[in-house]
């Protein structure tokens, strides 16, 4: 099961939430899901829910509480999904290697300290890919993502705009790589593993990058180029990627 | 290490198809993928960003999955939590886990656990 906080705001506006108290939402809400999900007759009392003698259905045999992972984007996100002994589904790409060892540092250093918020410590850092295409030709590979790829470029410019003009940002020099090489895929794919596309040769090269750091999950969203393309990715994946990492 | 497929539905690219096709398009791709040797399938509950994402119900994806697939571990990728009232929300994961369990092909943890599994 992997949570969110939510970040559309629109849809916050819709249903009357106020985005800063999100955080707190989604905590006290998983831990009455889980409880909802393990007891009967169940009772909550919080900032945000009031009820009781609650029995839900459908329960499964022996009331199992499935493996919770949270979206996690920057450094305090990361860190505070390891101290509920979460899994931790990383999206932190683009701002480059250096950024994502880091998140990765920082969740590993929390889960050894965790308060499980289902009962069990879920140490998992899965890496996810925001777009992905390989084909047999690198260029082709690159012409198919290129779309999707600067689209989501141009969603972190916005949201990370104002700090990629503050040279004390930690992260400012990574940000200003990504701001100068906006429309420059072969650059901004050097510069972090957010788009996986290229060859199997190209893809084999960053997952091995991406396990090396310890990643123990990469998901890939495979979504948003072409019906026909999405198979071929998937062909690939399954023909040279996966039985590559399946001999380890 | 494990390989996962996320999908949201995105009908912003050049492709264009009406929402009907699109849904077909994202259970044929998840049957390719387990046919592929992916692990992981899964997809995430959005509301108001179409056409960049446009699975709005994961469920009913899901459970078409489910029942068109037979070793793919499925995750609702994203529940975002503060949409839903707890109850609703742990209808979210106790139905999606009835999708599978019955099968017992429930998306299983990745890495070591520090205390027992619970799937």
């Amino acid at each position: 099961m992997g949570t969110a906080r939510g970040n559309n705001l629109d849809f916050f506006n819709v249903l009357g939430i106020d985005g800063a108290r999100t955080r707190d939402i989604w905590r006290e809400g998983i831990q009455a899901i889980v409880k909802l999900l393990r007891d009967d007759n169940v009772a909550i009392e919080n900032d945000f829910w009031k009820f009781s003698g609650v029995t839900i259905h459908p329960k499964m045999p022996g009331n199992p509480i499935p493996p919770f992972y949270s979206v996690a984007t920057g450094l305090d996100s990361h860190k505070h999904t390891g101290l509920l002994g979460m899994g931790d589904m990383a999206w932190d790409g683009y701002f480059g290697w250096r950024y994502l060892e880091d998140c990765y540092n920082v969740y590993k250093t929390a889960i050894k300290e965790a308060k499980p918020v289902t009962g069990t410590v879920l140490n998992s850092f899965s890496y996810f890919v925001t777009a992905a295409a390989i084909r047999e030709d690198r260029a082709h590979a690159l012409q198919d993502v290129e779309q999707r790829a600067f689209a989501f470029v141009d969603l972190i410019m916005r949201a990370y705009g104002k700090v990629a003009t503050q040279p004390s940002y930690e992260y400012y020099e990574e940000l200003q790589v990504v701001k100068e090489k906006q429309r420059d895929l072969p650059s901004l794919m050097k510069h972090g593993p957010s788009v996986m596309a290229g060859t199997p040769d190209d893809v084999c090269a960053m997952c091995e990058r991406l396990q090396k750091l310890g990643v123990d999950e990469i998901v890939l969203s495979i979504d948003g180029i072409s019906h026909e393309s999405h198979l071929e990715t998937i062909r690939m994946m399954g023909k040279y990627v996966i039985p590559a990492f399946s001999k380890a | 290490m494990k390989f996962g497929i996320v999908t949201d539905g995105g009908m912003d690219g050049p492709e264009k198809v009406n929402y009907i096709e699109k849904y077909r398009q994202i259970v044929d791709e998840a049957i390719a993928a387990e046919q592929a040797g992916f692990s992981l399938w899964g997809t995430s509950e959005t509301h108001l960003f179409a056409p960049t994402t446009t699975v709005s119900a994961p469920d009913a994806i899901m459970g078409a999955v489910a029942a068109q697939t037979s070793v793919l571990h499925l995750r609702y990728m994203t529940l975002p939590v503060p949409y839903h009232h707890p109850v609703q929300g742990q209808n979210a994961s106790a139905l999606s886990t009835c999708c599978r369990t019955a099968a017992q092909k429930w998306a299983p943890p990745v890495a070591t656990t520090s205390t027992s599994s619970t799937c």
